[in-house]
């Protein structure tokens, strides 16, 4: 249990090196975009990566985000005068509530290294195949602690505030949360008794994911050398390298290192969502005729801020 | 959008307790432009960024979101004006000063009264026969309202509501109406 360095085969010479850290790090980089893109057995890569989120009308468990917003009281009509504003319906909030993120983990199993599976590294005596956790804390480990630094990486989600993000892949189609205001100016004293609910959206949120190939750089990646059956020592594709061991390993260590959350703790994810609603009431009166004189306290005052939520990514 | 070919344009305090910022950023390929929302904590990579590509610091901030919310105040104001020109309540000379950029003073209500209650009285003690279509609408409506009170309405004494009613001066009708009243 420990990092190891991996060896590869010297372009010209044909030696067995270590690799450098740059190299490693290219490893890594490699490791972080074939988990977030489409392998050779599965078809859409935001649903497969190890900590998924997808889309549910309700319930969702990565918990509930709530717009709220004011309407305008109850209107009211007297014969005699104006009716008050004690005696008029109070401006009263409503709120909505948007639980549509539900988020899967452990999509893997992880693979016995069988002693052979994994990449060779020379122990001071021997070339020997890592194993499993050899590669967790050589490749894995660093890799994940990318993916949660809270900046954009292949194969991780964030919260946009709009629909077409250049690189990443709008999940649901459409917002996750809608914030939302009283539509001040559609309420008129000449309109009274006015609607109530009538509503504007300030800010429409959309959750994207990360495509493969967004933010790694591969450029330093060399094959590292494995074990075949026969105890051969060879060298085979980065495709293949992909397909048998970085996808599956990687699928089961985000799995059960990655975890989302809505205002836990962790790095945010993009844009924070921002609930807001107006906060004062306006009293407004209108004069039909001598017998009819109406009410009215619609929404007014200014944007204040109710709750701000995050999308956050944290290792476990 | 392409957010890695993002460029800094603003950023404001979306709350009084600044812990968010709303951040505007735009791409120079199309002028396509993103808005975000980050919160302000020295340890959030994204706020770092927008200090960092925006070359600003928190004081700027707080500069911009003042400015940001006297240009929110104007605007207030500019639309609080057109309802109330559409609805009938304010003047229209007003758009003149709109127009002409200047700054909008709006009478608070105190003011308002204080003013409509010198202008009646200036008008209500004439003893001019009215040539402002103004005093003479207000003679008219008075008139009106003073024939509608039963006091008056049903008063026998047709001499004085004839005179009332032939009333030239505000002086004159509010004479009148005061003998039928009394």
């Amino acid at each position: 249990m420990a990092f190891r360095r991996p060896l590869y085969v010297e372009s010209g010479s044909n030696d067995l090196r270590e690799m450098t850290d740059t190299m490693i790090d290219g490893v890594r980089q490699w490791a972080i975009q074939t988990h977030a893109g489409s392998g050779a057995d599965y078809a859409t890569s935001a649903t497969t990566v190890g900590s998924s989120i997808t889309f549910t009308a309700s319930g969702g468990n990565l918990g509930t985000m709530t717009d709220n917003r004011l309407i305008a009281g109850v209107a009211l009509t007297r014969v005699d005068r104006f009716p008050t504003s004690g005696e008029t319906g109070d401006a009263a909030n409503i709120s909505i509530n948007y639980s549509r993120m539900n988020q899967t983990t452990n999509y893997n199993t992880l693979n016995s290294d069988s002693g052979k599976k994994n990449f060779v590294y020379y122990d001071g005596n021997d070339v020997v195949a890592m194993t499993n956790t050899d590669m967790y804390d050589t490749i894995y480990s660093q890799a994940i602690d990318t993916l949660v630094t809270g900046s954009d990486i292949d194969g991780t989600y964030r919260i946009g505030t709009s629909a077409s993000i250049s690189g990443m892949t709008e999940m649901f189609g459409g917002p996750i949360f809608t914030d939302t205001r009283a539509d001040v100016a559609s309420y008129t004293a000449g309109g009274i008794d006015e609607v109530n609910d009538q509503p504007t959206t300030i800010t429409n949120y959309y959750l994207h994911f990360v495509n493969s190939g967004y933010a790694t750089d591969t450029s330093n990646y060399v094959n590292p050398v494995m074990i075949d059956s026969n105890n051969d020592l060879f060298y085979t594709s980065s495709t293949t390298v992909r397909d048998n061991i970085f996808i599956p390993d990687m699928r089961y260590w985000v799995g059960q290192k990655v975890r989302y959350s809505i205002n836990g703790s962790g790095n945010n994810r993009g844009s924070a969502m921002v609930d807001t609603r107006m906060n004062g009431s306006n009293y407004q009166q209108r004069f039909v005729n001598a017998n009819d004189y109406r009410a009215q306290e619609f929404p007014g005052g200014s944007a204040a801020t109710v709750s701000t939520y995050y999308l956050r990514i944290r290792k476990i | 959008m392409d957010l890695r070919k993002k460029e800094f344009i603003d950023a404001v305090f979306t709350s009084p307790e600044r812990d968010t910022i709303e951040v505007i950023w735009g791409n120079p390929d199309n002028q396509e432009m993103y808005q975000e929302y980050v919160q302000v904590d020295p340890h959030n990579q994204a706020y770092l960024e927008v200090l960092e590509l925006g070359k600003i610091n928190f004081e700027n901030i707080i500069d911009a979101t003042a400015e940001r919310n006297r240009q929110q105040r104007r605007d207030f104001e500019l639309a609080a004006v057109k309802i109330g020109q559409e609805e009938g309540w304010i003047a229209k000379d007003v758009q003149e000063t709109i127009e002409s950029g200047e700054e909008i003073t709006i009478k608070t209500e105190r003011q308002l009264r204080e003013e409509i209650y010198a202008d009646i009285n200036n008008m209500i003690f004439s003893d001019e026969i009215p040539k402002d279509r103004k005093i003479k609408e207000f003679m008219f409506m008075t008139k009106l309202y003073l024939f509608d009170l039963e006091q008056i309405k049903e008063h026998k004494d047709n001499k004085t509501k004839s005179a009332l009613r032939k009333s030239k001066t505000p002086k004159d009708m509010i004479m009148n109406a005061a003998k039928l009243m009394g």
